[in-house]
C-alpha cells in the first residue's frame, strides 16, 4: 500500500520506526532492552496495549513492537492542577486519556485551555487501574495552531502501523528482524517473488541485484537492463542504480558498471 | 484512559452508519441562522448542523462534534474552528482510511 522508496526515507528521517534503521545498523535488540523511540499512536492503541499485558512489569506493545515513547494528538476536554501537576484530560476521537504533566519547580506554567487541541509526547504508564500518559517535560505538551497536525499525526499513526506490520512479515517468520527496511520491503508479500514484473523499476532493479548469482562481483548494469527484458534504457536502469546507491541499498563493487546490494 | 465511546472522524457518506451516535465532522461552514448551518465535507456533501453554540463562525473549516441525526443531518455537541488554511483533501482520505482498512486502530 505504501510505496517501498518512500517508506524507507520516511523511517530514516523521522526516526519513528524502530527496529531496522534505514543506515544499515543492526537493529536493537528486542527483549531486555526497552526501545528507544516515539511511536505515533491513538488513545485506543495504548488502552489496548496496557489492557493486554499480563502483568504490569511486561512491556508495552502496540503493532507488535514494543514501545516506551509515544506522540499523541487530541482535544483538551477537562484540566485540573493537583499540586506539582497538571492533569489534562485528552479526548483523541478514539478515547480518553489523562496526561499528567510534572510542573518545574521555577514557578507555574500557563494551563492550556479547555477545546485546544495538543501534541503530546510522554511515556504510557499504568498504576493499578490508573492508566495514564506521562508528558516528559512541561514542553512535551504544545497547543497545536495548524490543524493539518491532525491530519498529519493520524497518518503518521496508519503508516506506522502498516510500517510495523510489514516489518513482522518479513522478520516474523524466522524469528530474525530484518536487517534493513530493503530487505523488509523485499520481503513483504506486496512484491512478488518473481522478479515482480508489476512493480516499479526501483523494486525490481533492487530484486534483480540482490538476487545476482556473480557472487562478490556484483551484477552489471547490461546484465540488470537485459533481465528487465529490455523494457527499460540502460540509462534509465543506470540512474536507478545510482538513486538506489545513494540510498544505501546497494553499491558499486569493481567498477562503475558493478553493483551489489548491501 | 477509556475507549468506550470513540467518536470517529466521518465524512459525508459514513455518516449514516452513525445514527444516533458522536461522530466528528470537518467541513467548509455556511450559516444558515442562529440555529443552523450547512457544513460542505471533505467528501463534497453538503450536511445539516443544527447549532449549540449560535450561527457565528470566524473560521472556513470547523470541526463539529455533534450527535447523528440522519444521513445527512446531525446536532452539534461542541465546535473547534480550523482556520482557513485546511487541507481537505488530505483529510478526506485520511477519513477513508479510518472508516475502512485502517478502522480497528480508531474505533
Amino acid at each position: 500500500m505504501y510505496g517501498g522508496e518512500s517508506a524507507t526515507q520516511f523511517a530514516g528521517a523521522t526516526g519513528y520506526m524502530g527496529e531496522p534503521d534505514a543506515s544499515g545498523m543492526k537493529p536493537r535488540a528486542s527483549g531486555g532492552n526497552q526501545p528507544n523511540t516515539m511511536t505515533p499512536v491513538t488513545v485506543k492503541m495504548i488502552k489496548g496495549a496496557l489492557d493486554a499485558r499480563a502483568s504490569p512489569d511486561d512491556e508495552i506493545k502496540v503493532n507488535g513492537m514494543a514501545i516506551m515513547n509515544i506522540t499523541l494528538v487530541g482535544k483538551v476536554v477537562d484540566v485540573q492542577t493537583k499540586g506539582s501537576q497538571v492533569v489534562y484530560r485528552l479526548d483523541d476521537s478514539t478515547g480518553q486519556t489523562d496526561v499528567k504533566v510534572w510542573l518545574d519547580s521555577d514557578g507555574p506554567v500557563e494551563e492550556i485551555p479547555r477545546g485546544a487541541y495538543v501534541r503530546v509526547y510522554g511515556t504510557p504508564k499504568a498504576v493499578g487501574a490508573d492508566q495514564v500518559i506521562a508528558a516528559h517535560t512541561t514542553e512535551s505538551i504544545r497547543v497545536i495552531t495548524d490543524f493539518n497536525e491532525i491530519t498529519y499525526h493520524l497518518l503518521e499513526v496508519i503508516y506506522a502501523s502498516g510500517y510495523a506490520a510489514k516489518v513482522k512479515s518479513g522478520g516474523g517468520a524466522t524469528g530474525v528482524a530484518p536487517q534493513s527496511v530493503y530487505s523488509a520491503v523485499q520481503a513483504a508479500p506486496n512484491v512478488a517473488a518473481d522478479g515482480d514484473m508489476n512493480g516499479s523499476l526501483c523494486d525490481r532493479v533492487l530484486f534483480i541485484v540482490k538476487n545476482n548469482p556473480n557472487g562478490d562481483t556484483g551484477i552489471s548494469v547490461l546484465e540488470v537492463v537485459e533481465k528487465l527484458g529490455g523494457q527499460f534504457t540502460d540509462a534509465a536502469v543506470r540512474q536507478e542504480l545510482e538513486s538506489l546507491s545513494n540510498d544505501g541499498a546497494v553499491y558499486t563493487t569493481v567498477d562503475e558498471d558493478h553493483y551489489q546490494a548491501v | 484512559m477509556d475507549d468506550s465511546a470513540p467518536a470517529p472522524r466521518v465524512n459525508g457518506e459514513s455518516l449514516e452508519r452513525f445514527q444516533g451516535k458522536k461522530v466528528l465532522v470537518v467541513g467548509e461552514v455556511a450559516p444558515v441562522d442562529a440555529q443552523r448551518a450547512t457544513l460542505k465535507t471533505t467528501d463534497d456533501k453538503t450536511i445539516t448542523v443544527t447549532l449549540a453554540e449560535g450561527g457565528e463562525f470566524k473560521s472556513k473549516y470547523i470541526e463539529f462534534e455533534a450527535t447523528v441525526d440522519g444521513p445527512m443531518s446531525v446536532t452539534e455537541c461542541s465546535r473547534v474552528e480550523f482556520g482557513d488554511d485546511f487541507d481537505t483533501f488530505s483529510y478526506g482520505e485520511l477519513v477513508k482510511l479510518i472508516n475502512t482498512k485502517s478502522r480497528d486502530l480508531f474505533y
